[in-house]
């Protein structure tokens, strides 16, 4: 094997023009700064992608120019015969040639020894340039995968490309870039060891620090989380009420303040865990159809996500007391409890949700005197479970944008099964349920000195959560 | 490792102003510091892999301080809020031990004047020197026991005493403020410090409870061991330099016996070690000492009126200021018990613990041209160079005929010659290509030619058919196949080289198949094209797209 001048493993992404080249190396570099254009044509350099691992470079990827002439370079690698340093010779030919231009920018990164991965897009049919591609590939004498990017599966010619690639290549991988997720990046890592021994070992080093990277967004996703969670249950706003003052529409305003301030801490979360995948140039929007499309304390939210009232009223027994029952009841009504309790819709609340309970909790604020009115920390139990849905849902919409549509259809419960909640959080495991009222009890002041155990118990349940998602296990 | 509540003030500080970077880049940097420190931690020996949370988060605590202060200078920027903590924690005790002992001196030494008419009443000064002491010591106890279960029940939360919370808002509010008015060069950096602080106990109380709980619960503790200490310091002194004289009056208890009863119980604590006269009164100088207003004091003797003396003095000692001492001292043990507890496992903590601990992937890109001509933008030059390409070289027969140009032979043919790639248009498709060139140029089909859209191959073929007939030519292609360079300069070949007397036109289709041949105007592939035909400065090379017909 000829080594780059590094000695780290190099790929060149070769193919024709808006075969999706681009989109490969995005998914094996994981970088969605990485240039895609649907016009064809439009790179003209190589780019090229070095991954580093604590500024040490352990694998580089050469996004290419797709091939201009390829019925050209043929006929001059054939006049050529045989030869050894071919690529070396075509560039040195060509090299201020601008008929050219792209081969010698595309052989480039193969002269200087970079595997080759060949992309083709699996939706068209296979046509006498693409064999002519596949023919300079053959005689350039590198090892070689071929992709077949199956973005677009409305006609499917995988296996027209599949039969012809067996002539040309080592391996042969189908990759959606649409779906491509990090377990589909290993995959394609795995391959490429296949293609040349001699990379074996290197390559296995590349898909452990992989692999570390992936785990550590996932450990630090889950302290997003969980501080995030930590903070809006045990978030309070107060204010001190003067004899004038109208307390009706001073717990309005706070209730409107709290909403606010729950809300900027989910959004906060979210930020932090957009950063950690990388999507940093492009604004990921979610899809309208996603729960996250509804507000935080929307009617909606609070039906689709959290625990169905079953669960709830055990969660509530286990909570020691009677919110979940009470809350569930309030729930079942037009609005939900925890609505009543924090929405200011207080005369219409239950007994136990109301205004005099909450502005009792008065306990957080250093007080000399005088009325002051809090609203927060929400006592509801639901609030945790809406909330730690919502933050998953979010996770898996960024882990990987075509794994976050699953939010409607494959995470939580089924509708037609009769359960109307489409959160993780209906699914959860009794004892899974149960760290999760220890968790509630210990921040939202339900518990202080037993409870330290508790948010690192929830910690490790939120990361297993992540995990299931990350390997679609739910 | 000793861990202090300043420590932790300021590690939630350094990283609260970490979480303040918002920029990608800051968060960037934050990241590689992290990172950083952690690598040079394994540099230096130690095995920071290994390295206990706690031990990790206090490197890189040190590590962010000297930055700190490296960065802010010397002057009131350079503060942290643990720092400032501490200190103003240092002058509170200060003051209230000095404000104790000095009350507790001038109370004793005011309470305890004597002019020679009446002696001190020992049951008022044993009230308010021992009784009212104990009875503080106790609620003290009472209000820790409180806590105490109200924590292990997790029965609601344990709220603060009045003293506590008085206290806290000194501390925070009052205390800084007397500063700042007397000069005491904290700065603006200083107070903001101190209202970071301050926050930290009430926002994140629940956090940071049971680390702030004994420095303040202690505070009350100082003054009161203060005053007794002061209190006790007084009445030596008024006993050293002056003629003390204690009696006792009571209307009720008329036996001394049950006095002296009540003090052997009440010096218990030291009249194992103290002589019996010295422990407390004997039962006669108990009765020697008792005022009887309607006799005066004349007749009571000396050594019985200042028997009392070290009673109190050893009273005031064991029980005000020793319990006082030890709660202190369990205070101190409790508070270092409660700092060695805290939770460093929180997720605030693990984040950093995570990004110390994880390596930093990054993606670097960068572009070197290797073919400068390419970045001229000639979209479609003659291959320079290659000669192989020409049919001489490959020994295929010399250049064609000169053919006349299209100017000089205009053809006014009804039918077109269509050249196609064989491997695409095959003859089965002949009735949908004759459609398609009718329905969208309105000609017929003379003949439909496959070639292998290779010059030197076609050639020959080519010129023949040139030869033939004067039908315009139509080239099939299929719109999605990019326009790239080999093909335009095919096309340019046939058009300039065979072609030359008669319009060329180019027919985008979709793929043969099932489905219509129709290329939407709006179609990318086929506006790329378009610009392509265009760039290719040729009149008579003509862009066209099957746009319309019902069998294709």
């Amino acid at each position: 094997m000829r080594t780059s001048p590094l000695n780290i493993p190099e790929f060149a992404v070769l193919g024709h023009p808006n075969e999706g080249k681009s989109s490969v190396v995005s998914t094996l570099a994981e970088d969605d700064q990485i240039r895609v254009s649907p016009v064809p044509g439009e790179t003209t350099v190589s780019r090229t992608y070095t991954v580093e691992i604590d500024k040490k470079k352990i694998i580089r990827f050469v996004d290419t120019p797709g091939f201009q002439a390829p019925r050209q370079t043929l006929a001059w690698f054939r006049a050529q015969g045989d030869s050894e340093k071919i690529l070396e010779h075509f560039i040195a030919t060509f090299h201020d040639d601008p008929f050219f231009a792209d081969e010698c920018e595309l052989m480039a990164p193969v002269a200087r020894g970079a595997g080759i991965i060949y992309v083709v897009n699996g939706a068209r049919p296979v046509r006498d340039d693409d064999i002519a591609e596949m023919e300079i590939l053959r005689l350039t004498g590198r090892p070689r995968m071929a992709i077949i990017n199956s973005k677009q599966m409305d006609k499917d010619y995988t296996r027209e490309w599949k039969l012809e690639f067996r002539k040309y290549f080592n391996s042969i991988r189908v990759f959606n870039s649409n779906t491509a997720d990090f377990k589909e990046r290993i995959r394609m890592l795995e391959s490429l060891k296949s293609i040349d021994q001699e990379w074996e070992d290197s390559l296995s080093k590349v898909i452990l620090a992989f692999k570390g990277e992936w785990k550590k967004r996932n450990r630090l996703a889950c302290a997003y989380i969980t501080l995030a969670l930590e903070k809006s249950l045990g978030f309070s706003v107060s204010e001190r009420l003067s004899l004038t003052s109208d307390p009706v529409r001073a717990r309005e305003r706070l209730n409107l303040s709290f909403q606010k301030g729950v809300r900027g801490i989910e959004q906060e979360m979210f930020t932090q865990i957009k950063s950690l995948f990388k999507h940093n140039l492009y604004d990921y929007p979610l899809p309208d159809y996603s729960l996250l499309q509804h507000d935080l304390f929307a009617k909606q939210t609070w039906e689709l996500l959290g625990l169905t009232q079953k669960q709830l009223a055990a969660a509530g027994a286990v909570l020691g007391g009677t919110m979940g029952l009470v809350m569930d009841t309030a729930a079942g009504g037009l609005t939900f409890g925890v609505f009543t309790a924090i929405g200011g819709l207080l005369g219409a609340g239950s007994a136990i949700w109301s205004g005099k309970k909450i502005a009792q909790k008065t306990g957080q604020t250093l007080q000399l005197g005088g009325d002051r009115l809090q609203v927060g920390p929400n006592e509801n139990l639901q609030f945790l479970y809406v909330l730690m849905d919502r933050a998953l849902i979010y996770y898996a919409h960024m882990m990987n944008r075509a794994h976050g549509r699953r939010d409607l259809t494959s995470l939580g419960s089924d509708p037609k099964a009769g359960n109307s909640k489409m959160g993780i959080s209906a699914a959860l495991s009794p004892g899974q349920r149960n760290i999760c009222t220890r968790f509630f009890k210990s921040v939202s002041g339900k518990r202080i000195i037993k409870g330290k155990k508790a948010i690192p118990e929830f910690a490790v349940l939120v990361e297993s959560l992540l995990e299931k998602i990350a390997n679609q296990e739910i | 490792m000793t861990i202090y509540l300043k420590d932790i003030i300021d590690l939630d500080y350094l990283l609260s102003l970490d979480d303040q970077r918002d920029s990608v880049e800051e968060k960037e940097k934050t990241l590689a510091r992290d990172r950083e420190i952690f690598t040079q931690l394994d540099q230096t020996g130690l095995d920071a892999g290994d390295m206990e949370a706690p031990a990790l988060l206090f490197s890189w605590l040190e590590y962010r301080r000297l930055v700190f202060f490296h960065e802010a200078g010397e002057g009131p920027s350079a503060l942290l809020p643990g720092r400032v903590f501490s200190s103003l924690y240092r002058w509170i005790v200060y003051v209230l031990v000095i404000t104790g002992v000095l009350s507790g001196i001038s109370m004793a030494y005011s309470f305890l004047a004597y002019h020679g008419t009446r002696p001190i009443n020992v049951t008022i000064f044993f009230a308010v020197f021992i009784f009212f002491h104990v009875l503080l010591f106790f609620l003290t106890l009472f209000v820790l026991a409180g806590r105490f279960f109200k924590g292990r029940t997790g029965n609601g939360e344990p709220h603060y005493s009045t003293v506590h919370t008085l206290l806290s808002v000194f501390f925070f509010k009052g205390f800084p403020g007397i500063l700042k008015k007397i000069g005491r060069p904290l700065g603006e950096k200083g107070i903001a410090t101190i209202e970071y602080t301050a926050s930290l106990i009430r926002m994140r109380n629940r956090e940071y409870r049971l680390v702030f709980f004994w420095p303040f619960f202690v505070l009350s503790s100082f003054f009161a061991a203060a005053f007794s200490a002061g209190a006790l310091g007084g009445t030596l002194f008024r006993v050293a330099v002056s003629d003390m004289a204690f009696g006792w009056q009571s209307t009720l208890i008329a036996a001394s016996d049950r006095i002296h009863g009540a003090l052997s119980v009440i010096s218990f604590p030291w009249s194992w070690f103290v002589p019996g006269s010295f422990a407390h009164p004997s039962l006669e100088q108990i009765e020697g000492s008792r005022i009887l207003l309607k006799e005066g004091i004349s007749t009571l003797a000396t050594k019985d009126l200042v028997s009392w003396w070290p009673f109190l003095c050893l009273g005031i000692f064991f029980y005000a200021v020793l319990p006082r001492l030890m709660l202190i001292m369990v205070s101190f043990m409790a508070q270092r018990r409660a700092v060695g507890q805290f939770d460093f496992e929180r997720p605030r903590f693990k984040k950093l613990l995570v990004r110390m601990k994880s390596p930093i992937m990054d993606i670097r890109f960068d572009e070197t041209p290797v073919n400068l001509a390419g970045r001229q933008n000639n979209f479609l030059a003659d291959p320079s160079g290659a000669d192989f390409l020409e049919p001489d070289s490959l020994g295929s027969g010399g250049p064609g005929p000169e053919m006349p140009s299209a100017k000089q032979t205009q053809s006014n043919s009804s039918h077109a010659v269509v050249l196609v790639s064989g491997s695409v248009y095959g003859q089965e498709n002949f009735g949908a290509v004759q459609e398609a060139v009718r329905q969208n140029l309105f000609l017929g089909v003379r003949s439909m030619i496959s070639l292998s859209f290779d010059y030197s191959q076609d050639r020959e073929l080519l010129f023949s058919l040139a030869k033939a007939s004067k039908d315009p030519v139509i080239l099939l292609q299929e719109a999605w196949q990019p326009p790239i360079r080999g093909l335009l300069h095919y096309f340019v070949q046939l058009k300039t080289q065979i072609f030359t007397d008669r319009p060329m036109y180019i027919l985008l289709t979709q793929t043969p198949g099932a489905d219509p041949w129709v290329v939407d105007g709006e179609d990318i592939n086929f506006k790329v094209w378009k610009r392509a035909i265009h760039q290719l400065g040729n009149p008579d090379i003509l862009l066209e797209r099957v746009y319309r017909g019902k069998g294709v």
